[in-house]
């Protein structure tokens, strides 16, 4: 039991297929994991013990049969309920749910039900993925598996909590302003933000299309690599997904890392706390004994970004719930009301000066900031791990500074649409926290090849582990 | 002010910015605060962006400048 909470999900499709363990015994190991996991974290929606279990079993006849092919066939994952499967009701982590069944699995459920993997199910997020901390007033709120005073960071906090506690390896998630990093980070696990466009939006709730991306939460930097390897890719049912060829991620995973370079952005670094200043170092210490060469970079003004992408996201977002803001107001939670409704009052000109400014921002910080530098490390959290209590600012006059601060270091690289990959700095026994790697477009197989690496350093570990 | 379920706000005179929306006049003017320096920056940024920037910039740029 102990083992298998530990396992990646590719060295588990391992064992399966070695038949050293059939999925019918893992996925319930994972459901009795996830049961305990929800009891200290809040972290499950829906439990589909039953569905699971059946699936396991016809993974386990088609593996013994000879008959399976799938790269995660019999494995147990869950995923953020944002997702549309056929013939279900995503909840939305909301009291307003869509009005029928979807007709079909979003693509990024339908590939990695492709791919044989089993859901055991649907997890917890911020309402409607509408912020970065967990906190949710509808569902209440997720708490951290290290420290449930602690938040789990949202918005996709149950992936979060699920991975990081051992009851699954990986689960999808998504990130418009931080909801794959900030809960990668507050859980101390990793997790991939794609390019914006590498991975199809189609069937997953939308919040801000022009910054949305789905991405996947996982403990091992190989489980991102096989997991966006089945996700990317070209979809005519979603006209933004990029056609360009998705490579072999798992081949990167060995890619030499020596003598990249890592820039730091030591000013815009410095805003963040202290001990974060301290675990950025730490973080950029180990990849310089890996053999990556540390220099200094700088980005645009970062408030610059921060006041643009708020100019994309609030709009965006407003009018996604242009619909349900005027018809059922009072079936929002506190903080979600307020700031879908801060949207409306963005004037359309500054809403397109945002976006018409998007390409030149990305241009300039490609020439400029990555013309010596390979990949740029930033914190994630600009603070330590911040408790439940003292980010529970429901929709007051404290929301948008609170919310700005857990999002700081997050938000503005969604306006650039970098890929960023998660790394958790070393606990050293104290709260985990996290270091996110900013990519040039569309490299994520080199942030995984330095992010393999660093986890021969920084093994990943488990919140709870079975003594 | 927070947001709840009982809000219901008497009606902004007309004219008002989003009128529909049923908001207490305290979080309007929140709102409208947060807004306005937000829109300081659109309009300084405007002044340094040509007549030809375009929305599709942006992910013209990205698959211009992949790098695999």
């Amino acid at each position: 039991m102990s083992d298998l909470a530990k396992l990646s999900a590719r060295a588990l499709a391992l064992e399966l297929r070695n038949k050293s363990i059939s999925s019918a015994e893992a996925t319930k190991a994972a459901i009795d994991r996830l049961t305990a996991c929800h009891e200290l974290t809040n972290c499950t929606i829906t439990l589909e013990a039953e569905e699971a279990i059946a699936g396991a079993r016809g993974a386990d006849t088609s593996i013994a049969n000879g008959s399976a092919k799938g790269a995660l066939t019999g494995v147990p994952l869950a995923h953020k309920d944002m997702f549309d499967r056929k013939g279900k009701i995503p909840s939305w982590g909301a009291k307003i749910r869509r009005d029928k069944p979807a007709d079909e699995d979003a693509t990024a459920i339908a590939r990695y039900r492709g791919a044989g993997a089993l859901q055991i199910a649907a997890l917890h997020l911020t309402e409607f993925a509408y912020g970065p901390t967990g906190h949710n007033y509808v569902l209440g709120h997720a708490r951290n598996p290290w420290d449930p005073t602690r938040i789990t960071g949202g918005s996709s906090g149950g992936t979060a909590a699920a991975v990081a506690f051992g009851a699954i390896p990986a689960g999808l998630g998504s990130d418009t302003g931080g909801s794959l990093r900030v809960p990668a980070a507050c859980c101390g696990i990793t997790s991939i933000k794609p390019t914006w466009g590498r991975v199809s939006r189609a069937g997953a709730m939308p919040l801000a299309p022009q910054l949305d991306t789905v991405g996947v939460i996982a403990r091992h930097v190989e489980d991102l690599a096989l997991m966006l390897g089945l996700l990317a890719g070209p979809d005519p049912r979603d006209p933004s997904a990029s056609a360009l060829p998705v490579p072999d991620y798992m081949a990167q995973l060995e890619r030499p890392v020596r003598g990249l370079k890592v820039g730091l952005d030591e000013k815009v670094i410095g805003e963040a706390h202290l001990d974060v200043q301290r675990m950025v170092g730490e973080v950029a210490g180990i990849l310089e004994k890996l053999g990556l060469v540390r220099k200094t970079c700088a980005f645009p003004d970062w408030q610059t970004l921060d006041h643009l992408v708020q100019l994309v996201q609030l709009p965006d977002a407003g009018a996604a719930h242009a619909a349900f803001i005027r018809s059922r107001p009072g079936d929002y939670g506190p903080q979600v009301r307020s700031r879908v409704e801060v949207g409306h009052f963005v004037s359309a000109v500054d809403h397109l000066t945002a976006l018409r400014a998007r390409g030149t921002y990305v241009q300039r910080t490609l020439d400029q900031t990555f013309k010596d530098i390979d990949i740029a490390i930033l914190p994630i959290l600009a603070d330590p791990l911040p408790t439940i209590a003292e980010l529970d600012v429901g929709g007051g006059p404290k929301l948008q500074a609170a919310m700005g601060r857990v999002v700081k270091y997050t938000r503005p690289v969604n306006y650039l649409g970098l890929p960023t990959l998660t790394l958790p700095v070393p606990r050293n026994g104290g709260l985990p926290n996290g270091i996110q790697l900013v990519g040039k477009p569309f490299a994520e197989g080199l942030l995984f090849a330095i992010g393999q690496a660093y986890q021969r350093e920084v093994p990943p570990e488990i919140a709870r582990p079975l003594s | 002010m927070t947001a709840s379920a009982k809000d219901s706000a008497p009606k902004p005179p007309a004219g008002e910015i989003a009128a529909y929306l049923d908001m207490p006049e305290e979080r309007r003017v929140l709102a409208k605060a947060h807004v306005a320096v937000l829109s300081e920056t659109a309009g300084r940024v405007a002044l340094a962006l040509p007549m030809s920037a375009d929305v599709d910039d942006f992910r013209r740029v990205l698959a211009t400048r992949a790098e695999q």
